[in-house]
C-alpha cells in the first residue's frame, strides 16, 4: 500500500504538485487522467523516485521512502515502471533485456532468468525474437517487451507513463491488450493515460489531476459520467471553455469580441453561431446588465462541447435578483431571444454572483 | 763612401701642383713620375729617411728645397711612397728589394744608388784585446772567404730567419770580450724574452769562439755606444753600426761586414697597381657610416665634419679598427699619433693624411685642488725639459715608429721614495698605453716613468675605458689620466698639463679605399652583403643573428629555423638566399659541403663563453672556471685545441671519456645543444667537441663527474636559469640580453657571424642513386647511428603508451568524479581542461620542466609523461563527457526503475552504450598523441625527432633523415591502432555469437 | 468596425453600411445621421457590407426613421437574411421600408 501524504514538487518556474494526498491500496488499477502540465507524470514519478519530491512523503508499506538516508534502490525493485519512450537497452537482445536485472539485482541465475524470460516473451506474444536487438521491432513490440522486462522483476507495482502516447495508432490496440491482461492478474497498477476509454475499461479508480493536486478522485463511473467538479467535467466534456470578465463600464468590449472571434476560430464554431454569441454577450452583458449599477463584475463563461456541437453561454452577476426577462430592455431581450434555444434564470442569495443566466446558442438555422 | 755633390734647380711647371699641394695639406697631385735622383731637389719635394741614418743630414744638404722627414716605419714608408704621400723614400736597396719582392706593390727603386753605407765593427783604441783590429780583420776576411757572412745575412736580413745557430765557446776561456749592442735593431741585435739574437749577436759568439773568448754583451743605447768603445768599457761594438767619418774619428772600425746601398723607393705609375689620385679626401666620407669613440671631442668633431654620416659609437680604437674592417663602418675618427702606429700594426687600415683638427695632448689633473696643482706643476717642469732636450723626440720615435724592440718600458727601478703616484690610462690605446707581453708600454706610459724615475715616485696604474678616465680623477682615487685632447670644454672640468704630444684628428679608413685595388672575389654570386639586401635571410632560433642581420640588412626577410640543418636545407633547396651563421660553424658546414662558402663580411664578432646559473653556487664554479679558462689560454693550451678541433681532420679529435670521470667532489651537469659542430657534437653516439672537451678538462682537474644533457638550444639557457644544470654551453655569445638570466664565464672563443651563401661554383651533383646511397649510409650506417634511431623509438613508444595509459585513466577518474555534479569537482575540472588545452604542448612541457618542476630533479622523460597525461586525460575526458552525455536519459532512469544503483546503472547499461560512440576518437587522439611527442625535445628528451635532428647535424642532410623519422612515426601510430581496433572488435557486444549469449543455458525450442 | 460612406443625390442620401452595428458603434452612426439629415427628402440606408446588428442598431434606425417621416422618407436596401431574421422577429420589418 503506498501513501502519499502532503506530496508537493516544486521547480523554478512552476509548482505542478502542490499538496497530493491519496492512499493507492493493493490491487487498485488507477489511472491517472487530466489535462497537459498538471503533473501527470509527475507524480507517478515520484512515486518510484526518479523524481525527487520537494516536501511531503511517500510511505511504501508504512517506510518513507523520501527520507534522505534510504536505500532506494529497495523500493524500487518492488516497482516497476514502463516508460513512454520505451527505454529499452539498446546493446543488449531482447532475451538479454529481459535477464539482465534479475542476475545483477535478483541475483537469479541465468538459467532461470532466461526461462523467466521467455515465459514472459511468450506472454507479451514475443515469442521467437529474444535474439532481436531493440531497434529491429516496431513501437508496439518493444513496448511489449519493455512491460516484460518490468514484469520479469515482479513488482509489486507497475507504473506506466503513458504507455501508448508514442504509438502509431495501428499498435496502441496490441500494448492495450498486454496492459489489460496484466491488470486482471491484480497486480496495483497506476497509468497516466489520455485514452479515457481504455482507462475506463481497466481502472477501478480515477484520479482527475488539476489545480496541483488531485482535484477528483473517483470510480470510472463517477469520474466519466458525473463528474462533481465543474473542472473534471469540462476536462471529461472535453468542453473548450472561454471566459470573459465584465469588471467595469471601461471593459474593453472590443478586445472581448475578437476574444470570441478567436475561440469560435479555435472551435471551428460556424459563423452563424458566432454571431448568436456575440449577440448574446453583447445584448445580455452589454445592452441590458451593464446600464444597471451594482451588476459588475460579471462573468460571462462559454462553453463548447465538441461533442455535441453545442455553446453554453453563462452570465453571472450579482447583486439583488434580477430577470432580465422582466427589466425594460424588451429589444434587446427580443433580440437576445431570437439567439438562443434555450435561457433560463436562476438566483442564489448566498452565492456572491447569484443571478446566473444561462442560455443555449441557437443551432439552427 | 760616395755621395752625390751636384745639385740641381729645375724650372718648376708644377707652381700649381704646389699651390694645392698648400691647399690640401698633405695631400699631393699628380707628379711628374721621378726618374732620377735629381728629382729630388725640386721645391717641395718629400723625402722620407729613417731618422739615424747620415743620410738624413746629406739628404737635407744636397735637397735644401726639399722636405726631409724621419719615417722609422718602414712599411708605413712604403705605403706612403705609393700613395703619393711621400715622393721617395731613401733606404737600404737590399732591405727594400725584399719588400718589393714580397708584395709592397705601386712603387719601385731607382737605378742609382744615392749613397753606399758601411756596417762595420767599431772597436775601442784602448781595449785590452792585443791586435783587435787585426785579428778581427781576419776573422772577417775569413768568414767573407767561406760564405759564412753571406749565409748570415741571408739568413737574418733576407729570410728574417731569427733562429740563433748553436755556437760552441771553447772549454779553456782565457779572454773576455765585452760587446757592445744596442738590443734594440731588428735583425742585427734584438731581444727574444731575455735572449739576445740577431746577426750581430751570432758574430759576436762567432768572433768569441774564434778567439777562443768568453763573450759578455753590455746594453747601451745609440747615442752613447760609441762613447762606451771610446772609454774601453767595452772592446767592440755589434750593432749595425754605419761607420761615419765623425765616428771614424772616435773610434777604430774593423773591415767592412757589408755595405749598404742606398737608393730612393719612388711610386710606380702604370704598372700593376694605381697610386691614388689624391682625390680621396675626408669630405668624400661625409653621409658614410662613421665610427665615433664616445665622448664630446670626437662626437663634436664628428657632427661638425660629417653632418650628414650616420655615427656608430664605440668605446676604443680596437674597437673601430674591427668594425672597419668587418665593413660595419666605412671611416672612424682618430688622433693621428694612434692612427699612424695603427697603420703600422695594421696596414690594411689607413688614415687621410689631412687632419681635421690641430690639438695639443696633455695629462689631465683635478682642477680646484693644491696637490693635484702642485703635481702639475712639477710634471710641467719636467715636460718642459722634456720637449727642449730631445727627450719627446726620443719618445716620438720610439713609439710611433715600427722598432718594436724598442718598445719597452721599464718601471723596475722606480724607487717610491717620494711617494705614490696613481694614473689612470685606457690600455687599449695605441700607441699612448697599451699592452705588451703582459705590461703597460706605451708613449704616455713611457713618458709617466720617466717623470717618475727623475722625481723619485713609485707607480700605480689604473685602466678604465675612456668614458670613466676623467670621472676616475675628478673622484680623488686617481692623481691624472694620458692622453686627454685639450678642449675648452675639458678646460672647465680639468686641469691640464703642459702638452705631451702634438696631433690632430684624422679619418681612418681602409687602406683599399685610397688605392683602387682589384676586383672583389663574388662568393655565391654576391659581391658583398650589400647585394643581399631584400633577400631571404635565415636564422636560427634563440639566436641573436635576427637582430644582426635585421639590423645590416634591414629590407631583407627574415625566416627562422629551430635547427642548422634545417636551415641548410632551405638554403640548398633555395628557400632561403643566404643564412646568419658563426664562422666556425660555416667552415664546418664547408668541410661536409663543398658547395657552401660565405661571405666576408663579419656580421659581429662576440666572446663565447659558457653560461651559468645567477646564484651563490653558481657563481662559484663560474670564477672557477674562468680562471681554468684563463690559465689555459695564458699556456697556449687554449689555442692548441681550438685548432684540433677546428681543422679538417676528425680522427685527432679525441678526448677524454666522460663517463669515465669520478664524482670525487661531486657531478655537473651541463646543458648542450648537441648540434653544433664543433663546439658541441655527437659522433659515435657520444658527445664530444671543443666546448665539451673544456667541460671535461675541468671537471677532470678539479674532481667532478660529467653528465651532459642534450636539448634545444632554446632550452639551453632556460635549464641554465632554471637551475637544472649547472653550466651550458652552446657557442653562446655574451649579449646583454642574455646576460639578464645567467652569468658568462670568460671567453673561449672569438666568434664572428658571417653571412653563409651557395657557392656558384661548386661542382656538379652526383647522379640521384649515388646521393641516395650515399645518404642512406650517412645517415644509418656511419658511426652506428641506426642505434639513436631505436634509442629514439623505445623513448617515443615509453612516453606515448605511459601517457595512454595514465591519461586514459585520469580522464576517466576525473569523469567519474565530475559525473554527479560535484560543483566543486566539476568547476575545478573545468578550469584545469581549459588551462591544459589552452596552450599548445610545448609551452606546458616546458612551464613543467623548468617552472613547476624546476628545482626538482627529475628526468625530462618523466616530466614527459606527465605533460602528455595531462593532455591525454583532458582529452579523455572531454570524450567520455560527450560519449556519454549522447546516451538518452532514459536508460539510466530505466535501469533506476528496475532497481539499479547509480553506480551499477552507469557501468552496466550506460558505458557500454557509450563505448562504441567514444572509440573512433580515442584512436584519433592516440595518433595525435603519438606525433605530439615530437617536441619532447624542448625538455632535454631525446626521442625519434630528437635523434633525427642529432643525425642531421652532421650529415647536414633533408632526405634520408626526415623520411625515416616520418616512416617511422607512421609505423608506430599504425600499430597502436591496430591494436585499439582488436579491443573495439572485442567488446562491441553486436559481434557476439549466439553461443556465446547463451553460455550456460539450456536454450527451449 | 463600421464604415460610414455617404453619397448625396439632390435631396437623396443614401447612407452605405460597412461591418457591424452594434452597441459600440451605433453612436457613430447617430451622429453621423443626425449631421446629415438636414434638407433630405430620401434617406437610403445600404446595408450590402453590414455584418451585424444589434438592439443598438436597430435604435438607431428607428431614431432616423422617425426623422425621415417628418420631412421625407427612408427605406433599407440590401438587407441579409441574418438580419432579416432580427428585424423580423423584432417587428421592425414592420416599422422599417425594407427594398
Amino acid at each position: 500500500m503506498i501513501e502519499l501524504k502532503h506530496l508537493r514538487k516544486q521547480y523554478e518556474n512552476a509548482t505542478p504538485l502542490k499538496d497530493v494526498n491519496a492512499v493507492i491500496n493493493d490491487g487498485d488499477v488507477i489511472s491517472v487522467i487530466g489535462p497537459s502540465g498538471t503533473g501527470k507524470s509527475t507524480l507517478i514519478r515520484c512515486i518510484n523516485m526518479l523524481e525527487r519530491p520537494t516536501g511531503g512523503q511517500i510511505l511504501l508499506d508504512g517506510v518513507d521512502i523520501t527520507a534522505p538516508k534510504y536505500d532506494l534502490t529497495l523500493a524500487r525493485r518492488r516497482m516497476g515502471m514502463v516508460f513512454q519512450s520505451f527505454n529499452l537497452f539498446g546493446h543488449l537482445t531482447v532475451i538479454e533485456n529481459l535477464m539482465l536485472a534479475p542476475m545483477d539485482i535478483l541475483k537469479k541465475s541465468k538459467q532461470e532468468a532466461y526461462d523467466t524470460g521467455m515465459a514472459l516473451l511468450r506472454r507479451v506474444g514475443l515469442a521467437g525474437r529474444e535474439f532481436q536487438y531493440p531497434e529491429q521491432l516496431s513501437g508496439g513490440q518493444k513496448q511489449r517487451v519493455a512491460i516484460a522486462r518490468t514484469l520479469a522483476m515482479d513488482p509489486d507495482v507497475v507504473l506506466l507513463d503513458e504507455p501508448t502516447s508514442a504509438l502509431d495508432p495501428t499498435m496502441v490496440g496490441e500494448v492495450q491488450a498486454v496492459i489489460r491482461d496484466l491488470a486482471q492478474s491484480g497486480k496495483t497498477m497506476m497509468i497516466v493515460t489520455h485514452e479515457m476509454n481504455f482507462a475506463r475499461a481497466i481502472c477501478n479508480r480515477v484520479f482527475y489531476m488539476d489545480e496541483g493536486g488531485i482535484y477528483e478522485d473517483g470510480t470510472p463511473e463517477q469520474i466519466f459520467d458525473h463528474p462533481k467538479k465543474e473542472l473534471t467535467r469540462r476536462f471529461i466534456k472535453k468542453l473548450k471553455v472561454l471566459e470573459l470578465n465584465v469588471e467595469s463600464r471601461d471593459y474593453d468590449f472590443i478586445g472581448a469580441g475578437a476574444e470570441i472571434d478567436r475561440y469560435c476560430m479555435q472551435n471551428d464554431i460556424p459563423p452563424r453561431t458566432k454571431y448568436r454569441i456575440r449577440l448574446a454577450f453583447e445584448e445580455l452583458g452589454q445592452q441590458m446588465l451593464l446600464p444597471l449599477l451594482g451588476r459588475t463584475p460579471i462573468h460571462v463563461t462559454l462553453e463548447y462541447a465538441p461533442t455535441e456541437e453545442q455553446v453554453t453561454v453563462t452570465v453571472a452577476y450579482g447583486g439583488e435578483r434580477f430577470d432580465p426577462a422582466e427589466g425594460d430592455n424588451e429589444l434587446s431581450y427580443m433580440v437576445l431571444k431570437r439567439a438562443v434555444d434555450d435561457l433560463a434564470f436562476s438566483f442564489d442569495p448566498e452565492r456572491e454572483a447569484g443571478n446566473v443566466v444561462r442560455v443555449l446558442i441557437r443551432e439552427k438555422a | 763612401m760616395v755621395h752625390r755633390n751636384k745639385r740641381r734647380m729645375t724650372a718648376l711647371a708644377c707652381f700649381l701642383a704646389l699651390a694645392l699641394t698648400m691647399l690640401t695639406g698633405c695631400g699631393t697631385k699628380d707628379k711628374e713620375e721621378i726618374t732620377s735622383l735629381d728629382q729630388l731637389g725640386e721645391p717641395g719635394t718629400k723625402i722620407g729617411v729613417p731618422g739615424d741614418m747620415l743620410e738624413f743630414e746629406t739628404l737635407q744638404q744636397d735637397y735644401p728645397e726639399a722636405e726631409v722627414l724621419v719615417y722609422d716605419n718602414y712599411p708605413l714608408a712604403y705605403d706612403d711612397v705609393a700613395k703619393g704621400r711621400l715622393d721617395a723614400y731613401v733606404y737600404a736597396r737590399r732591405e727594400m728589394e725584399f719588400a718589393i719582392e714580397n708584395g709592397t706593390a705601386g712603387v719601385r727603386l731607382l737605378d742609382e744608388n744615392y749613397s753606399k753605407n758601411t756596417v762595420a765593427v767599431g772597436l775601442s783604441p784602448i781595449s785590452p784585446i792585443p791586435d783587435l783590429q787585426e785579428k778581427i780583420n781576419t776573422f772577417i776576411s775569413e768568414l767573407n772567404a767561406d760564405g759564412t757572412l753571406d749565409d748570415m745575412y741571408m739568413r737574418w736580413v733576407i729570410l728574417a730567419d731569427d733562429t740563433m745557430p748553436k755556437i760552441t765557446l771553447p772549454e779553456h776561456l782565457t779572454v773576455q770580450l765585452r760587446v757592445g749592442t744596442t738590443g734594440t735593431v731588428m735583425p742585427y741585435s734584438y731581444y727574444v724574452g731575455t735572449e739576445l739574437r740577431g746577426y750581430d749577436i751570432e758574430l759576436a759568439y762567432r768572433f768569441a769562439a774564434w778567439l777562443g773568448a768568453d763573450v759578455e754583451f753590455k746594453i747601451y743605447d745609440f747615442g752613447g755606444i760609441v762613447t762606451a768603445a771610446e772609454t774601453g768599457d767595452v772592446d767592440c761594438i755589434m750593432s749595425n753600426l754605419y761607420y761615419t767619418p765623425e765616428k771614424g774619428e772616435a773610434i777604430p772600425f774593423s773591415d767592412p761586414l757589408f755595405d749598404v746601398e742606398v737608393t730612393a723607393m719612388v711610386r710606380a705609375t702604370g704598372e700593376g697597381s694605381e697610386a691614388s689620385d689624391g682625390t680621396v679626401s675626408w669630405q668624400d666620407y661625409n653621409g658614410k657610416r662613421l665610427g665615433v669613440l664616445v665622448g664630446p671631442l670626437m662626437e663634436d668633431t664628428a657632427a661638425e665634419f660629417f653632418p650628414d654620416s650616420e655615427y656608430l659609437y664605440f668605446d676604443s680604437y680596437p674597437d673601430c679598427a674591427t668594425a672597419l674592417l668587418t665593413g660595419k663602418i666605412d671611416g672612424f675618427l682618430g688622433d693621428e699619433p694612434g692612427m699612424i702606429s695603427m697603420h703600422a700594426e695594421q696596414p690594411e687600415i689607413d688614415y687621410i693624411h689631412e687632419p681635421l683638427t690641430e690639438n695639443n695632448y696633455a695629462f689631465a689633473f683635478r682642477k680646484d685642488d693644491p696637490e693635484s696643482a702642485a703635481l702639475c706643476k712639477e710634471l710641467n717642469e719636467f715636460l718642459a725639459r722634456a720637449w727642449a732636450d730631445g727627450t719627446m723626440d726620443e719618445i716620438a720615435e720610439i713609439w710611433l715608429g715600427v722598432d718594436e724592440a724598442r718598445k719597452v718600458v721599464d718601471m723596475s727601478d722606480l724607487t717610491g721614495e717620494n711617494g705614490t703616484i696613481r694614473v689612470v690610462t685606457t690600455s687599449t690605446d695605441m700607441p699612448w698605453s697599451y699592452i705588451k707581453d703582459g705590461k703597460n708600454v706605451g708613449y704616455d706610459i713611457d713618458l709617466v716613468v720617466r717623470f717618475c724615475r727623475e722625481r723619485g715616485y713609485s707607480l700605480e696604474l689604473g685602466d678604465v675605458d675612456f668614458a670613466g678616465r676623467i670621472p676616475a680623477v675628478q673622484s680623488g682615487k686617481y692623481d691624472f689620466t694620458t692622453d686627454m685632447n685639450v678642449t675648452p670644454e675639458r678646460e672647465e672640468q680639468v686641469l691640464f698639463s703642459g702638452p705631451t704630444a702634438h696631433g690632430g684628428i684624422v679619418l681612418a679608413v681602409r687602406s683599399s679605399d685610397l688605392t683602387t685595388t682589384g676586383s672583389v672575389v663574388a662568393k655565391g654570386g654576391y659581391g658583398s652583403v650589400d647585394e643581399l639586401a631584400g633577400k631571404r635571410i635565415g636564422v636560427v632560433t634563440g639566436t641573436i643573428h635576427d637582430s644582426l642581420a635585421a639590423k645590416r640588412l634591414p629590407t631583407a626577410q627574415i625566416v627562422y629555423f629551430n635547427t642548422t640543418a634545417d636551415m641548410i636545407d632551405a638554403l640548398k633547396a633555395g628557400k632561403i638566399d643566404a643564412m646568419a651563421r658563426p664562422q666556425s660553424g660555416a667552415l664546418f658546414i664547408s668541410y661536409e659541403d663543398k658547395s657552401i662558402t660565405w661571405l666576408d663580411e663579419h656580421l659581429t664578432d662576440a666572446d663565447v663563453s659558457f653560461a651559468f646559473p645567477k646564484t651563490k653556487d653558481g657563481a662559484a664554479l663560474r670564477e672557477r672556471f674562468s680562471v681554468y679558462i684563463r690559465e689555459l689560454r695564458e699556456s697556449g693550451e687554449l689555442e692548441t685545441l681550438r685548432e684540433k678541433w677546428f681543422g679538417e681532420d676528425e680522427s685527432v679529435k679525441t678526448m677524454l671519456d666522460i663517463s669515465a670521470l669520478p664524482a670525487t667532489n661531486g657531478m655537473l651537469r651541463l646543458a648542450a645543444t648537441g648540434t653544433q659542430m664543433p663546439f658541441n657534437y655527437v659522433r659515435d653516439n657520444v658527445i664530444v667537441g671543443f666546448e665539451i672537451e673544456l667541460a671535461a678538462r675541468f671537471c677532470e682537474e678539479n674532481g667532478f663527474a660529467l653528465q651532459v644533457e642534450q636539448m634545444n638550444f632554446d632550452g639551453v639557457l632556460a635549464s641554465v636559469q632554471a637551475g637544472k644544470c649547472d653550466f651550458a654551453c652552446a657557442c653562446l655569445a655574451a649579449t646583454e640580453e642574455r646576460k639578464e638570466s645567467v652569468d658568462f664565464s670568460e671567453p673561449h672563443f672569438a666568434e664572428s657571424v658571417v653571412f653563409v651563401v651557395l657557392d656558384s661554383t661548386a661542382g656538379k651533383q652526383e647522379s640521384f642513386l649515388d646521393g641516395v646511397r650515399a645518404s642512406f649510409e650517412k645517415t644509418f650506417i656511419r658511426e652506428n647511428r641506426w642505434q639513436l634511431f631505436v634509442e629514439g623509438i623505445g623513448t617515443t613508444m615509453l612516453i606515448t603508451v605511459l601517457s595512454i595509459l595514465f591519461g586514459t585513466a585520469l580522464g576517466f577518474g576525473v569523469f567519474m568524479l565530475c559525473r554527479n555534479g560535484n560543483p566543486v569537482a566539476n568547476v575545478l575540472t573545468r578550469f584545469c581542461v581549459w588551462l591544459v588545452q589552452g596552450m599548445p604542448v610545448v609551452v606546458l612541457l616546458m612551464i613543467l620542466y623548468y617552472v613547476i618542476f624546476g628545482k626538482i630533479a627529475i628526468s625530462g622523460t618523466a616530466v614527459s609523461v606527465i605533460g602528455f597525461t595531462l593532455v591525454f586525460g583532458a582529452a579523455v575526458y572531454g570524450m567520455l563527457k560527450a560519449g556519454v552525455g549522447a546516451i538518452d536519459r532514459g536508460q539510466t532512469e530505466a535501469a533506476y526503475a528496475l532497481g539499479y544503483s547509480d553506480h551499477k546503472a552507469f557501468f552496466r547499461i550506460v558505458l557500454p552504450q557509450a563505448i562504441p560512440h567514444f572509440l573512433p576518437s580515442y584512436k584519433g587522439q592516440i595518433t595525435a598523441l603519438i606525433k605530439a611527442t615530437a617536441v619532447v625535445g624542448y625538455v632535454a628528451v631525446q626521442d625519434l625527432t630528437k635523434m633525427g635532428d642529432i643525425v642531421r647535424s652532421r650529415t647536414y642532410e633533408a632526405f634520408f633523415p626526415l623520411i625515416a623519422v616520418a616512416v617511422i612515426y607512421f609505423v608506430l601510430a599504425a600499430i597502436l591502432t591496430f591494436l585499439v581496433n582488436k579491443v573495439e572488435i572485442r567488446i562491441d557486444p553486436r559481434k557476439r555469437s549466439r553461443k556465446e549469449l547463451l553460455k550456460g543455458v539450456k536454450a527451449d525450442d | 468596425m463600421l464604415n460610414i460612406t455617404k453619397n448625396t443625390n439632390e435631396t437623396e442620401l443614401t447612407v452605405s453600411l460597412t461591418g457591424r452595428l452594434d452597441t459600440t458603434t451605433a453612436p457613430e452612426l447617430e451622429k453621423e445621421l443626425r449631421d446629415s439629415l438636414d434638407g433630405v427628402t430620401t434617406l437610403v440606408i445600404d446595408m450590402t457590407a453590414l455584418d451585424y446588428i444589434s438592439s443598438a442598431g436597430l435604435r438607431v434606425l428607428l431614431s432616423a426613421q422617425k426623422t425621415m417621416n417628418k420631412q421625407g422618407e427612408m427605406k433599407v436596401v440590401h438587407v441579409g437574411e441574418t438580419i432579416m431574421e432580427i428585424f423580423e422577429v423584432t417587428g421592425f420589418s414592420d416599422i422599417l421600408i425594407i427594398e
